[in-house]
């Protein structure tokens, strides 16, 4: 049995990934936890220093999956050097999905309630969320695919206007040197290994068609690309992170530490003509990014449960994930706002653990399993 | 199974209605618009003033019936504020409030703290604008002016003036605290004053109090004990705090070249005499940068460098003259003076309004290292060279 055949037409281009992954990683930017924000130069270096590492992090995955026609879970065709490594494997990538829906949600959650509607019933907020996102991933990747570049376009016209209001309030005095700090180099390895966008690429990989744009013929030689989605996601995204934590000092500086979301913040200061705040338009942007996120982390996870699952139990993942959407919708209801939960220094371990499983012993694993599927058939 | 969906989707959606079903469940006819705030903090009690609209949608209809101003009284910010609500049995709702204004006793003692309190409480917001004022921020509020009622229009009209004129800058709350956070730990907050002024009519009409009559519970006062006079409210300066402790108190003529620094106004004025006849010229497209010059003494020393164009005014004897070289060395001394008074004073008190913190660490981090530990007095020695450039235009 194939992977293919768990999703047999639905197919996304490596444009519409790199979409997705853009989307998911912008709306972590704009939506940070409070306890992230700081006043420190030093974001600048880290920042560069995470897209350095995570390169290094994503080369295996990328090199495994354009040698194995662009999909990184094809040792779910029963490659894998042993049943038990494909468990372990799709277990640790299935808890860092987990992981990752949770701080998604709470995002979400925390970034509305506490900016633009404080007053919003929570139920009712968890209630359409959790309905969208089970409707969304009924409908398959290509419809996720499909919303993606929109939603893209939306945060990024919202952040580039934001920006231009802002120019009379941006003071380059309160950017300095950070060359005097220290522990630059753990924190970009910290920030580094809380990439989630690396997980969504491994799970969303061989949904990506292998069929060259510029030719209307699918050639069975045609080279697979889905590597391509992560060449355009990782400038892209590192430039915005820059861009962005370079807004929020300028513009904010020393006030950044005193409040909760330095871009609802600023969005509530830039006007444009009739629109006296765009901070609403910002928190628009925002939940839509939010819950296509969400819907793709779904997605992902029926990926990898399908996988794990024997052929004749395809149809299972479907139900598997909404039981487990079920319930991590009713953990993060009762998380308490503020509570810090997911940046406790102990959580570094746990990131350690799923970005090594994914990022080398996966890619190790699967020429592993590929070789020696090359010799048993030789 | 797809229209099922929709089905309950939309049924989903339709009972999302409204603002929530938080409790207390508020609805939107049940909230005000606030528009002004006042503080003021007398024997550890806080009387917090709040003016808002009573529904006319456009400044233009409102008339001073639609005005209402109401206090409350607690132990702290929160209670004065729950006190207010509930003498009107309506909720506020802060995110449109345009000015913050502190009483004088808020000034003297606690103003950084007021204001984070306020932001923590009523809306963590940070764009109103924010002054003090030279009495209880509860009269300012309820004062009339000459023929008409006050609100928030002309208050702000106030506001604007003060600032086009570098009697102050104008600041909003989030550049107040900016200042109040760094290093040097200063921040200036503009004051107004009142002044009685004769009504010259003897009409004894609207003696002060903008809120409607009739309401027992409103305890928003600000008679005029029954004479006629009015006031004025006039830009008086500004307030220089210190770890938010009110350390001088600036007078309009301390404080007058602002405007010229802060490049917060498109246009200043710079008056001096020419050949004994007063003349005044307008400054415009200027542009101030301070700069670190000498980074290698105990003291540092700023490059204050200065350029704009200026347009003559006032003194039509004077077209010929305009582009004489005498001129011009008179009007880029005149503007060097009006630099120097203002800027170093300031300075020597341990004010900070010009980024001098922000501007050394830019340019020299690490001579701004050696010092960080005793800016506080550092700064109080700096010393300026003036760098001036003046286009004068006919």
């Amino acid at each position: 049995m194939n992977h293919n055949q768990i999703e047999p037409v639905s197919k996304i281009s490596h444009f519409q990934l790199a979409a997705l992954l853009m989307v998911s990683a912008i709306f972590t930017q704009i939506t940070a936890l409070p306890e992230l924000s700081e006043h420190s130069m030093s974001k600048f270096i880290t920042l560069s220093l995470s897209g350095v590492f995570l390169l290094a992090l994503y080369t295996p995955l990328l090199i495994f999956t354009s040698r194995n026609s662009g999909n990184t879970l094809s040792y779910c065709n029963g490659s894998t050097p042993s049943k038990v490594i494909r468990w372990i494997l799709g277990g640790i990538i299935l808890l860092r999905l987990v992981y990752a829906v949770v701080l998604s949600l709470m995002q979400l959650k925390f970034a509305i309630t506490k900016t633009v509607m404080p007053y919003l019933s929570l139920s009712f907020f968890m209630l359409l969320t959790l309905v969208t996102v089970f409707y969304g991933m009924s409908k398959g990747i290509q419809a996720s695919a499909r919303v993606a570049p929109i939603s893209l376009f939306f945060l990024i016209i919202a952040i580039v206007a934001i920006s231009f209001m802002m120019y009379d309030r941006i003071d380059v005095l309160r950017i300095y040197s950070p060359i005097w700090d220290n522990g630059m180099l753990g924190g970009g390895f910290k920030l580094a290994l809380r990439n989630d966008e690396l997980f969504l690429f491994a799970a969303l990989s061989g949904f990506v068609n292998s069929k060259s744009p510029k030719t209307s013929k699918t050639s069975q030689t045609s080279k697979p690309n889905s590597y391509k989605a992560v060449l355009y996601y990782l400038p892209i995204v590192l430039v915005s992170g820059l861009w962005l934590n370079f807004l929020f000092n300028a513009v904010l500086g020393r006030f950044m530490p005193q409040i909760l979301y330095p871009m609802y913040t600023i969005a509530s200061f830039a006007t444009f003509n009739v629109i006296e705040r765009m901070d609403g338009v910002l928190v628009t942007a925002a939940i839509i990014a939010g819950l296509l996120k969400i819907i793709l982390i779904f997605v992902c996870m029926r990926s990898i449960i399908a996988c794990l699952l024997p052929p004749a139990k395809f149809k299972s993942a479907k139900t598997t994930v909404y039981v487990i959407g079920l319930v991590v919708f009713a953990a993060t209801f009762f998380i308490v706002e503020d509570e810090p939960l997911l940046i406790a220094d102990w959580w570094k371990y746990f990131f350690m653990v799923t970005m090594a499983a994914t990022a080398i012993i996966l890619p190790i694993t699967g020429f592993i399993g590929r070789s020696k599927r090359k010799r048993e058939t030789e | 199974m797809k229209k099922l969906t929709l089905i309950m989707t939309a049924l989903i959606t339709l009972c999302m209605s409204g603002c929530g079903a938080y409790e207390p469940y508020v609805r939107i006819e049940q909230r005000i618009m606030v528009q002004l705030v006042g503080i003021d903090i007398e024997d550890d009690v806080y009387t917090v003033s709040v003016q808002f609209s009573m529904g006319k949608t456009s400044d233009a209809a409102q008339t001073e019936n639609d005005l209402k101003t109401i206090t409350g009284k607690g132990d702290n910010l929160y209670e004065a504020v729950r006190d207010a609500k509930s003498s009107l049995g309506k909720d506020f709702f802060f995110t449109h409030t345009q000015v913050l204004f502190l009483g004088e006793t808020v000034l003297e003692s606690g103003a950084i703290k007021v204001i984070e309190e306020y932001l923590d409480y009523c809306d963590n917001h940070p764009a109103p604008y924010i002054a003090g004022y030279r009495g209880k921020a509860e009269e300012l509020l309820s004062f009339s002016f000459k023929d008409e009622y006050t609100d928030k229009n002309k208050l702000l009209l106030i506001l604007e003036n003060g600032k086009s004129t570098g009697v102050f800058p104008g600041f909003c709350i989030y550049q107040v605290l900016m200042s109040a956070y760094n290093e040097s730990g200063s921040c200036f907050i503009p004051v107004l004053k009142s002044e009685e002024t004769e009504n010259p009519g003897g009409d004894s009409s609207e003696s002060g109090d903008s809120s409607e009559s009739g309401e027992s519970s409103d305890s928003s006062k600000s008679s005029d004990s029954g004479d006629s006079s009015k006031h004025k409210i006039i830009p008086d300066g500004v307030a220089l705090i210190i770890d938010d402790e009110l350390v001088e108190m600036l007078t309009p003529e301390q404080s007058h070249g602002l405007s010229l620094i802060l490049n917060m106004t498109r246009v200043s004025s710079i008056d001096f005499t020419y050949e004994d006849k007063p003349t005044t010229l307008e400054i415009f497209k200027k542009k101030t940068k301070i700069i670190p010059e000498i980074t290698d003494g105990e003291n540092p020393v700023f490059k204050v460098k200065f350029t704009a164009v200026a347009d003559c005014v006032y003194n039509p004897i004077l077209n010929d003259d305009l582009h004489d070289e005498t001129f011009k060395e008179l009007t880029e001394q005149a503007v060097e003076e009006r630099l120097r008074e203002t800027l170093e004073p300031l300075v020597k008190l341990g004010g900070d309004i010009f980024n001098l913190e922000d501007s050394l660490r830019h340019y020299d981090l690490k001579y701004w290292l050696k010092l960080e530990d005793d800016w506080r007095e550092v700064l109080k020695t700096a010393e300026f060279i003036y760098s001036i450039d003046v286009k004068i235009q006919s």
